[in-house]
């Protein structure tokens, strides 16, 4: 496989996952990937756990130059983290867990995602310039049979308790053709 | 809608076993000769252990409606011909009226080209003749296949 990576399998999720259950609240504090304009997350719910901060432009030059990476006083890729870490610490142990074996230098975007039986990402290809900054990684929470995840030509399950790379720069899609949600902790690491 | 994936012998058995049965009742002759469905688990395990097996599952809301069993190897008399060879495929009789059959056998070309197999040999039942599908998948035929109880 040239665009899946399994680096790791049978990682303690149950922890994460109760507290998740316990909480639910935390899946409704913000819905910004799912009323993306056009986005192919419409049947996802997220929990952000480390996101860019919304920065307010007012022009086209400058959104372009944020876009670059060259507005002053904003660095394009600086995640800091969301009050709902503090609901989660179970996360923050399997983020610091993956980001001490991989030797990763920075870390970015954290969320966890959750899509319905039924439910699908829709195909898309993540933008270039994140794309090509930062490396994507799952912890898988929970996904029972009938999971599948394309990238290109290729397709897997990934199983619970299983950690992927994956290329998120080329087109994916993914569908939940199973009979209980697919929890999804997604990390982006920086080397 | 019916999605199909590659799966482990050794997650999925159990959950497969009432469609295996439904299979055995439908279209095998040994019943006919009192021989009982006694699938030799150990060697399953060992040829999904050996990386010969390959299970591809069809599921809809969770639920196996279809499968794929076969064996990937290169040939015994052609070592340079890696060839997939047939064990049982079967689709669940409520949902033969789509393209289920059709799409699980694109995907498991899809999964074999990229395991570059060579020769893909498929089986059909007189009885059960699935002739048609795989002439529309470009299949030839090249064999029947006899059988003499004793």
């Amino acid at each position: 496989m040239r665009n899946f990576l399994k680096i790791a399998e049978g990682m303690n999720v149950k922890p994460l996952l109760n507290a998740i259950y316990r909480k639910p609240e935390l899946w409704k504090a913000d819905d910004f990937l799912r009323k993306f304009p056009q986005g192919p997350f419409g049947e996802t719910d997220t929990i952000y756990l480390r996101f860019q901060d919304h920065v307010p432009v007012e022009t086209d030059e400058e959104l372009q130059l944020y876009q670059q990476n060259k507005l002053a006083g904003h660095d394009l890729h600086e995640c800091p983290w969301r009050a709902e870490i503090n609901e989660l610490p179970e996360a923050r142990a399997l983020i610091m867990a993956l980001m001490t074996a991989t030797g990763a230098t920075r870390l970015g975007r954290c969320m966890i995602n959750r899509i319905i039986p039924g439910g699908q990402i829709f195909p898309h290809a993540d933008s270039k310039w994140h794309a090509e900054y930062w490396d994507r990684y799952h912890i898988v929470i929970q996904s029972e049979p009938g999971n599948t995840f394309r990238c290109g030509d290729e397709t897997v399950w990934m199983r619970e308790g299983e950690v992927w790379w994956f290329q998120n720069a080329i087109e994916h899609e993914v569908l939940n053709n199973s009979a209980n949600d697919r929890i999804h902790l997604v990390i982006d690491l920086r080397f | 809608m019916i999605t199909f994936m590659v799966e482990r012998f050794s997650d999925v058995y159990e959950e497969l076993l009432p469609l295996l049965h439904a299979h055995y009742g439908e279209i095998s002759t040994h019943k006919d000769h009192d021989v009982p469905l006694e699938p030799m688990i150990e060697v399953y395990r060992a040829r999904e252990a050996d990386g010969s097996l390959m299970m591809v599952i069809g599921r809809e809301e969770g639920a196996i409606v279809a499968y794929l069993v076969a064996f990937i190897a290169p040939g015994l008399h052609y070592r340079s011909c890696l060839t997939c060879s047939p064990d049982i495929f079967f689709v669940r009789e409520d949902k033969r009226t789509g393209m289920a059959g059709v799409r699980m056998m694109r995907f498991v070309e899809k999964e074999l080209r990229r395991r570059g197999v060579k020769r893909w040999a498929m089986g059909s039942k007189v009885q059960h003749d699935a002739s048609a599908l795989f002439r529309y998948l470009d299949f030839k035929p090249v064999e029947t296949m006899y059988e003499k109880w004793l």
